[in-house]
């Protein structure tokens, strides 16, 4: 005996090796968790574990045992039949309900089938694996598979699932998708463990150096994504009831914070429900319609909403209880059921809870308060809703404006109708809504605004490069010209303000009253909604709208198209253009210079001006512009004042504290410039700043629902003259997502989902990861497949080329090569005569062939000279009739596959 | 007890030139080989390893059954070889029928007093012969089996104190019957050493067996006696010029080197083969190497002798299966070593 005797085992790798025990049961657990988890829980799955932790025991001694592999599987399978026979007949017949009670008999039934499941199917996998080594594989491919089971509803970080593994990491405040992704490969590398234990090689440093790169190379496949963030539980808690109040008129909210709040919602139809992705969503927009409540006008209009939406309304209890009740709106006809727009959205909120929504409406008519449970829709699962009341102040006709509005994950969205009045949210009560108001109400409930988490409703895209001079896009959806008494809303008659559409386009249609297009720049984009919404926005001032392809369905509730004339010129050059236009009527004159019945609008603006230089003082766009100043230099934004429940909120704000949002603003600004016979209007839409653009992409969140004040020039049109208040009493709120935005925006353009880096930070990295993984394995593959190719090629002109010593060697190796062709290699252990032996019928040539190869290989030095084994003409001949015979033993497509296939050489031996 | 043969038919012959070539040494070989088919049919294996171990200068032991013709075999052997020393008292062919009494004096020879002289002289066995036959050798004593032992190993044997050299010739083939065993005394592994092939014997096929019945009168009849013979003196050279001109190439010395190792590592394997088997399976292989009409020893002759060198002197754990397999087994890696050795440069 020699020395060299196998090595003992080191006792480190003993004990490491009996780690696999551990780390199987763990593993498993882990996986019964995750598959009966789904389906079942508490006895169930109970029983699926214990069943887990006798089966891995049981597996062991049962693979060790002599039962036969296909005894096992089969006993596996008819056991798998009688645990779901007895399952079901547990369910089946009285008995085990009169026993047991029907709960008691489902959860045995449960206990039964997924106890034995687990049992059986853990047992017999490990058994068999311990049989057939070979087998690990299945057993792990099912542990794997039934693991990504429970995740396959993650795809693309869209919908984080399981919803019980995801939703205590969002409370927690942690991104589910980054656990998710933790969970994943802590399980991965589990597995791999597992698999590195069960080998029964030793250990091999070089395989696990393999590991980070493999790794390496799927980090560098996968986004993380994180769009829409969760709503933010506390933000719903936030919303407070409201309490009904004398109303106030405006109800406009300003849209800025989340839109939820303040803003109304431009029809409450929207609801947020549909935003598709997972959790907040949509948020429609607040804020736009400010317009109406503001003015002081009071008639309510009882149009439509009152409040009724859908029906239900509650009294508003105070606020905290929430029961709604139903009352109905008093409102007139509910006509749509916005109102509340409740959207709740389930999710989310359920956290909320309470608050959830108010949706208010004031009953006019009923009590001072009716309520509508604006958010009523009863989908609103998780939330309470809570009627807020509203009363009315003046008078109470009807009216209420009901409006409920939503929290939903983020922005909540007020549902507000569409013409009509605005609501309020939450308590706002019902401002009113129609278009006239109603008196005044109050509404009053304000929600906090605090600065959230940004939530998208629309992305915009510019085809075209433009840079407002303003420092702003506007993004015009309607304009407020008419006074009804309390403030500016949308003109009631037929034929005016006809600069943009009030419904979504389903063919190419032109707005009815294009903007001139002097100054203007033509651009053309398209609008992505993520939620639903009641008319179309565009960059003002938009000429046509047309429908488009909604690039994602799944993430975009809608997508249009539009074409735009952009404000190009300066606003130095509208210095002596004539304010309005000749051609309008009288009618449009006096609708574009209505004011409140105050004089302090009319000495406000004339003492403005008369600060002028004399040379401008008659200019409009001077006039127009020392208001703007003034109020930029006086004005304070805050979005906590409302300055409801008084005649004439405007005045209120103007001749009292300054202090007020977008909406309060606009309207003064409009007021004075009417004061001084300049013809003005208040646009509504969104503001996206210059700086949140990002590439020709601007992303819309709910909070940048806006309304701002327009002059009408001749030469020009409607200008945008905003109001820049220089003190900010806000706090602003949290910048966007870059990241989603470049997600949002290239989603919109559909561009392929490749492209989309998420993670700013190592998108470069993962690209070149990516790029040098992919062509490394690329240049692997092509390289070897080359290399091998040569190799062949030239194996086989060698023995024409080699020195005629050589030729046994290289002969015989070109003769080798083509028996591998063939499929004729040596077998192991076989000598090469009884490789020729055994070849022997078939192809006689390589006897004589083998003779001369073995004569040089083994026999004495030099012996081959001068022999046939070195003669060339001779190896020619052998090798032509080795050919032939092959030929004649082989059929063609077995030749052709051995020509073709590049590594036949490797069994050449 | 002792049996002699008739002493082969003295036949003249003229002097041979002697053999000092490759050429000449397959000569012999075929020679041989053609008057030994003649004599026995359907035992060409047999006859080609019974060639190869009498000019390796081995010993054979055929395991088989009563009338499978080892006999005959024996006897054709015999009737092979030309003694060309015929006043050395050296006969041709002896057989010895072992049985459990008989005494070792039986096979070597004895002292006895010659009245005539008043001296002792010495009466050689039948030891003292070319070809011996050493007929059940399992059933004499070890006594006896030890004597012989001496011969085999040594070419010498000792009576009453006295060495007396063999022949050089001197060439034993044992028999021992496999099956009945009750009352035997089974060669211990150090005497089965002695023995360069343990050749188990089958059946001949049904062929040539239907051929041995229908020429049965012609064989009885002298068959083969149209070959020539070979002289005593040529085997004698042939076995120099095996050793000396049939090229062993290094690989194959390292070949063995691994078997023997693979067979001492083998879990089956309790004792594995010894050196002194790779020493006498050298010439074994260039023999055989011979007999294929090579002047180099391949790996063919390694495959194909290794399992009756060694496959008796390997001591196997219970139920560690057939030796063959075992040897086989260990074969199989270091052939394919010597594979493809022959293709590297």
């Amino acid at each position: 005996m020699r020395e060299d005797e196998k090595p003992p085992v080191h006792w480190l790798e003993r004990v490491l090796k009996s780690l696999r025990y551990p780390m199987r049961a763990g593993l498993t657990l882990a996986v019964t968790v995750m598959v009966v988890g789904a389906f079942s829980s508490g006895w169930g799955l109970a029983a699926a574990l214990l069943g887990a932790v006798v089966a891995l025991v049981l597996g062991e001694l049962l693979g060790r045992s002599t039962l036969r592999v296909e005894g096992l599987a089969g006993g596996v399978l008819v056991g798998l039949l009688v645990a779901r026979i007895l399952a079901s007949a547990v369910t089946r017949f009285e008995f085990f309900s009169w026993i047991l009670g029907p709960s008691g008999a489902l959860h045995l039934a449960s206990m039964v089938w997924f106890g034995f499941a687990t049992l059986l199917v853990v047992g017999g996998l490990r058994a068999i694996a311990l049989r057939r080594p070979g087998w690990v594989i299945v057993e792990l491919a099912v542990m794997s598979g039934g693991f990504a089971s429970a995740f396959a509803a993650h795809r693309n970080g869209a919908i984080a699932r399981p919803l019980w593994l995801s939703d205590p990491v969002w409370k927690a405040g942690y991104d589910p998708a980054v656990v998710l992704l933790a969970v994943g490969a802590t399980f991965a590398v589990g597995l791999g463990v597992l698999l590195l234990l069960e080998s029964k090689q030793r250990f091999s440093v070089g395989g696990a150096l393999l590991l980070p790169l493999l790794g390496l190379g799927l980090w560098s496949l996968i986004d993380v994504r994180d769009l829409q963030q969760p709503p933010e539980v506390a933000e719903l808690a936030e919303i407070k009831e409201s309490v009904g109040e004398p109303p106030v008129s405006d109800n406009t909210d300003p849209g800025q914070e989340n839109g939820g709040s303040t803003g109304e919602a431009p029809d409450a139809t929207e609801s947020s429900g549909d935003a598709p992705n997972g959790s907040g969503d949509g948020a429609d927009d607040g804020g736009d319609r400010t317009g109406g409540g503001q003015a002081g006008g009071d008639k309510p209009s009882s149009e439509g909403e009152g409040g009724g939406e859908d029906g239900e309304k509650g009294t508003k209890d105070g606020a905290s209880d929430g029961q709604p009740k139903e009352k109905q709106g008093t409102g007139e006809q509910p006509d749509k059921g916005d109102g509340g727009g409740a959207k709740p959205e389930g999710e989310a909120d359920g956290g909320a809870g309470g608050e959830s929504e108010k949706p208010d409406g004031q009953g006019g008519q009923e009590q001072g308060e009716g309520e509508e449970a604006g958010g009523n829709d009863p989908e609103g699962e998780g939330e309470g809703d809570k009627p807020s009341e509203g009363e009315e102040g003046g008078d109470k006709t009807a009216e209420e404006g009901g409006e409920s509005e939503q929290k939903e994950g983020e922005g909540s969205e007020d549902g507000s109708e569409s013409d009509k009045p605005s609501d309020e949210q939450g308590e706002g009560g019902g401002e009113g809504q129609s278009d006239e108001q109603p008196k005044p109400e109050d509404g009053e409930g304000q929600e906090s605004e605090e600065p959230s988490a940004p939530s998208p409703i629309a992305v915009v895209l510019l085809g075209d490069d433009y840079s407002p001079p303003s420092g702003g896009y506007y993004l015009r959806q309607e304009a407020h010209s008419e006074f009804n008494g309390l403030r500016l809303v949308p003109a009631s008659k037929v034929g005016l303000d006809q600069d943009h559409l009030d419904h979504f386009p389903t063919r190419l249609e032109p707005v009815p009253d294009p903007p001139p297009q002097k100054g203007r720049k033509h651009i053309v984009g398209s609008v992505s909604l993520l939620v639903q919404h009641d008319m179309p926005f565009a960059p003002e001032a938009p000429a046509l709208f047309e429908p488009r392809v909604n690039p994602n369905p799944a993430r975009f509730a809608a997508s249009y198209g539009y074409e735009s004339w952009a404000q190009e010129v300066d606003y130095e050059d509208l210095v002596g253009q004539v304010a309005g236009s000749k051609a309008w009527t009288d009618e449009e004159w006096a609708l574009y210079t209505e004011i409140p019945p105050d004089q302090r609008y009319r000495d406000l603006a004339d003492q403005l001006v008369a600060e002028l230089p004399e040379d401008v003082r008659e200019d409009p766009f001077a006039q127009a512009l020392a208001i703007k100043l003034y109020l930029d230099a006086n004005t304070k934004y805050t979005k906590s004042k409302r300055h409801e429940g008084v005649t004439d909120p405007t005045a209120d704000y103007l001749f009292g504290d300054f202090e007020g949002y977008c909406v309060h603003t606009a309207h003064a600004s409009v007021f004075l410039w009417r004061a001084l016979g300049l013809p003005s209007r208040v646009g509504t839409g969104y503001l996206v700043t210059e700086e949140a653009r990002r590439g020709s992409a601007l992303v819309v969140m709910g909070r940048d629902a806006h309304a701002w004040p327009e002059v009408y020039f001749e030469e020009y049109g409607w200008i945008v003259l905003d109001v820049a208040p220089e003190q900010v009493l806000d706090n602003p709120g949290l910048p966007p997502d870059e990241d989603m935005i470049d997600l949002l925006s290239e989603m919109a353009r559909q561009e392929p989902p490749e492209e989309v880096a998420v993670t700013r930070d190592w998108s470069p990295v993962k690209r070149f990861l990516r790029y040098t993984l992919l062509s490394l394995l690329t240049g692997l593959v092509l390289g070897t497949l080359g290399i091998h190719v040569l190799i062949k090629v030239w194996r086989g002109m060698r023995p024409e080329l080699c020195r005629s010593q050589q030729l046994p060697r290289v002969g015989y190796r070109r003769a080798l090569d083509m028996l591998s062709e063939s499929g004729f290699s040596r077998n192991f252990g076989e000598t090469r005569e009884d490789h020729a032996r055994r070849l022997a019928n078939i192809a006689p040539t390589l006897t004589k062939i083998t003779a001369w190869h073995v004569s040089a290989g083994l026999g004495p030095p030099g012996g081959a000279a001068g022999t046939d084994a070195a003669s060339r003409d001779a190896w020619r001949a052998a090798l032509r009739n080795l050919r032939f015979e092959l030929t004649r033993a082989v059929p063609p497509w077995r030749r052709v596959l051995g020509v073709l296939n590049p590594f036949s050489f490797y069994w050449s031996r | 007890m002792e049996t002699d043969f008739e002493q082969s038919k003295h036949i003249t012959h003229e002097k041979a030139p002697p053999i000092t070539d490759a050429e000449g040494a397959y000569g012999v070989i075929e020679r041989l080989r053609a008057r030994l088919r003649r004599g026995v049919m359907g035992r060409d294996d047999v006859i080609e390893l019974v060639i190869i171990a009498l000019l390796a200068d081995g010993h054979v032991l055929l395991e088989d059954f009563p009338g499978s013709g080892k006999t005959t075999l024996a006897k054709a052997l015999g009737d092979c070889i030309i003694d060309d020393m015929p006043d050395d008292d050296i006969v041709t062919i002896r057989r010895i029928q072992f049985t459990p009494d008989l005494l070792p004096s039986d096979v070597t020879g004895t002292t006895i007093f010659d009245p005539n002289t008043n001296r002792f002289f010495f009466r050689p066995g039948p030891i003292f012969a070319h070809i011996v036959l050493a007929d059940e050798i399992n059933r004499t004593s070890p006594k006896v089996q030890s004597a012989l032992l001496e011969a085999m190993a040594e070419k010498q044997t000792t009576v009453d104190n006295r060495t007396r050299a063999l022949d050089e010739f001197f060439f034993v083939i044992a028999t021992q019957n496999p099956l009945d065993l009750a009352g035997t005394f089974p060669l211990p592994s150090a005497q089965l050493d002695r023995f360069l092939f343990k050749i188990k014997m089958t059946h001949i096929s049904k062929a040539s067996e239907l051929d041995l019945l229908r020429n049965l009168k012609s064989i009885k009849l002298g068959a083969g006696d149209e070959h020539k013979r070979v002289t005593r003196t040529e085997i004698l050279d042939a076995r120099n010029v095996i050793t000396e001109q049939v090229y062993i190439a290094p690989a194959i010395h390292d070949a063995l080197v691994d078997i023997a190792d693979n067979s001492r590592t083998d879990e089956r394997v309790l004792q594995g083969v010894s050196t002194r088997a790779l020493v006498l399976m050298i010439p074994a292989l260039q023999a055989r190497a011979l007999s294929q009409k090579r002047n180099f020893v391949s790996a063919d002759d390694v495959s194909a002798l290794a399992p009756i060198i060694f496959g008796h002197r390997l001591n196997l754990a219970p139920g560690a299966g057939s030796p063959t397999q075992v040897v086989n087994d260990c074969l199989a890696a270091p052939l394919d070593r010597l594979a493809r050795a022959t293709l590297k440069r």
